[in-house]
Formats: structure tokens, sequence, C-alpha cells
């Protein structure tokens, strides 16, 4: 680990410490009430006069969460609704015959209109009044086996490590292969990270923060 | 009990009033509130931030939305937790759109700096700091360089616990992680902060 003989813990508490003082006067502070009245005002009398769909738009606003992933999980969640709404709308199918192969299929009859008497003789008017009509599938879908299926490859790595920032690629390609070793060990936090850093005199904080929870929410306990 | 848990439980029994009056639109007790905390709020925005005009802004906002939010705040954390929650929350956010937004320091330190035995330590020709014998500016500057170089989780870490003085366990609340992790961002900020001073002390003895 690096030391820093020049500039102890101590000294930087102190300048830390320093940072109180820098502020930017009472009259900025005396006329911070009277700016944010101001602007409630404004906002009251704006909401006031807002429309239904401003006020739906300000709630929307908000329940969602202020963390800085709250659109993402807005996100995520209205895909998962969308998701599941179309699961639950395919789920009632009428009862299907039993799966076929390609060969044994047959296509479907065409289907025939029957026109009423009173049906107009112009062939435009004919032809623009005459309902589409959409064959209805009678074939059964094709059943995939389970070889199908893509196989599950760096299952081993999927951990329920919660990820704070956009890592790079290679960081993650890093984590991606040392992890799994790292939280089977008895390395410390501080060892762990020594392997995790590409340069262990200047370790990457994103990654100390990531051993850091990898390691109390995954390690596996030796036996 | 000691006298600063007094004080702190007599502060939350006064927001709790305060609160139950601004659930039922007294602007006036809201209007306390905002005196009660602006200042505290300004000084974590800005040593976020670094600049004076995104943290007038900001705070503004913050304001605003505590306002708009207050009938849903059921109590269970102090309100100054959840005032602070959505100030941390509200300047990361902002911090992450505007990556590339130049920091502006204040123009003003308060005069009290200079009395504070800190600086006087630090800044005086006997002392092995790389600040001896650094003008204000200079030390201002190269706080607020350093604070810059830390993620936003850790600068608003190092901004509560060492400018503002919050514990760990109220940090913990505010930013909804554990302990340990509180603990552990700050260790590897304060190295990371450690390791840039001191690179600024080489090219000060060169």
């Amino acid at each position: 680990m690096q030391k820093h003989p020049h500039f102890d813990e101590e000294q930087l508490r102190k300048l830390l410490r320093l940072k109180r003082y820098e502020n930017p006067g009472e009259e900025y502070f005396s006329d911070f009430l009277a700016e944010h009245r101001r602007r409630r005002a404004e906002w009251v009398q704006a909401r006031a006069q807002r429309g239904f769909f401003g006020k739906l738009q300000e709630r929307l606003d908000l329940l969602i969460p202020s963390t800085p992933n709250g659109w993402t999980a807005v996100s995520a969640a209205a895909t998962a609704v969308v998701v599941f709404s179309f699961l639950v709308i395919e789920l009632p199918q009428p009862k299907q015959p039993a799966p076929r192969t390609f060969a044994e299929q047959t296509p479907a009859a065409p289907e025939t209109e029957v026109l009423p008497a009173d049906t107009p003789t112009n062939p435009l008017e004919d032809a623009l009044n005459r309902p589409v009509i959409v064959p209805q599938e009678t074939e059964a879908p094709v059943e995939f086996s389970e070889e199908d299926a893509l196989p599950v490859i760096y299952s081993d790595l999927i951990s329920p490590v919660q990820y704070s920032s956009q890592p790079s690629r290679d960081r993650m390609l890093r984590r991606q292969v040392l992890v799994p070793v790292i939280i089977r060990s008895p390395l410390s936090h501080e060892e762990a990270l020594d392997l995790l850093s590409p340069d262990y005199r200047h370790p990457d904080p994103e990654d100390a923060d990531f051993i850091h929870t990898a390691l109390d929410d995954t390690r596996i306990p030796q036996q | 009990m000691t006298k600063s848990t007094d004080e702190q439980k007599e502060r939350r029994e006064e927001d709790k009033k305060l609160v139950a009056r601004a659930q039922q639109g007294d602007t006036a007790a809201f209007d306390e509130l905002v005196v009660k905390y602006h200042q505290r709020l300004y000084g974590l925005v800005y040593n976020m931030t670094s600049n004076h005009e995104d943290t007038n802004d900001l705070l503004q906002d913050i304001f605003a939305k505590a306002h708009k939010s207050i009938k849903k705040f059921r109590g269970k954390s102090s309100f100054y937790t959840w005032l602070y929650s959505i100030a941390t929350n509200m300047t990361i956010n902002f911090l992450k759109k505007a990556k590339r937004r130049r920091a502006m320091s204040l123009d003003d330190v308060d005069s009290g700096i200079q009395h504070d035995k800190d600086f006087v330590e630090l800044t005086t020709e006997s002392t092995n700091s790389p600040f001896r014998n650094a003008n204000l500016t200079e030390l201002q500057e190269k706080l607020n360089e350093a604070m810059m170089k830390l993620s936003e989780n850790h600068r608003a870490v190092v901004t509560m616990f060492d400018i503002q003085g919050l514990p760990h366990a109220e940090i913990s609340k505010i930013l909804g992680v554990s302990e340990g992790t509180v603990r552990s961002r700050l260790f590897y900020a304060h190295r990371q902060l450690q390791a840039y001073l001191s690179e600024f002390w080489e090219n000060r003895q060169n």
C-alpha cells in the first residue's frame, strides 16, 4: 500500500474541517427565505392554473423516487408491466391440437365470404366496403426442444452485487474473472483490493466499494 | 443522557411539530424548517458541487421538492434525515447530468478561518504540511480540486463526515447504505485525497 509520509490523516482532517468557512455570507442566507417564498408562490399559482395533465405530471414527478437510479427503476418497472401484460394476454389461448412437424402441417383452407343481397354494384365501393378477412390460425406452434435453449454460461459469476457506477469494460472483465476466486478465499478486503486493482499503488475507489459489498454480501464461509 | 443527545431529542420534537403544521398547509411552519436547515444544506450541496450558482439553484429545488412532498413524510426517520436524503439524491443526480461543469468556488471565505487553530497549524512555517506558507486562495483551490477528483458517492461521505461532522450511523441512514460501506468509502476517499495532496507537496518542493 502506498504511504503518504508528507501528508497524514490528521492533517487531511484538519484541512477538510476548514471547508466549513467557505460560505456565501449572512446576506445570502437572509435573502434565501424570501426567494423560496417567491418561488413557492409562483409554483402554487401555476399549479392552480394547470389542467388535469399538468397535475398528473406533477404527481408522477413526485412518485418517481429521487434516487440517482429513479428513472432506470421506473423504466424497468414499465418494461416488466408491458412484458407481463403481453404474457397475460397470450395465456388464454383456445385449445390447440397436438404439436406437429412442419411436414405434417397443411395450409388452412381460405375462408369465403357470403355477401348480403343488397351489396352495392360499384366495384370500387364494393372493394372499399369489403371487410378485411384474416385467416384463422389453425396450425399448432412448433415446440422447441431443451437442446435449443441457449447454454447458461458464467452462471457461477452471477452474484447479488450492485454496481454503483458504470464500470469500464476492463474493470468488469477483471471483476468477472477474479471475484469468484476472491469470495471463496480467506483474503482480507485490502488484499482482495490489491489483487483486483491493476495498479496496487493507486487502487480504484470504485473497486474498493465493490470489494466491500461483494465480500460482505457473497463471501462463502470457509469450512 | 448527554447534553448533545438531549439537544437532538429536543430538535426532533420541535421538527415533528413543525412538520405536522406544515402538513396541514401552514406555510409559516415550513418557513421555519427552511430557516433552520438551509445553512447546513448549503454546506452539503456546495461542498459536493463546488459551485455557488449551482448550489443556490439546487437548494431552492430541494426545498421546493420537500414542500411538495411534505404530506408524504410519515416520520419513519427524522425530518432532518429525510431532507438530507432528498438533498443528497438530487445533488448526485445533478452532478451525473452535469459532469463537465467547471468548479466555481466562492470568492468569500469566512474571516474566522484566520483564527482557526487548524488553519494556523497547517499554514505556519514550522509545520511539515504542504500548505506551509500557502495563502488562503491557494488553500481553497487545492481543497476544491482534491474534492472534485472524488466520485460523487465518496464526496458525499467526506462532506457529511469530515466537513459537517455527521456520525457514521446518520450518514448510513441518509444514503441508505450500511455503516460499513460508509466507513469503507471514507477510508478510500481519504487515501485518494492524501495521494493528491502529497503530489501537490512534492511539486511544491521541486
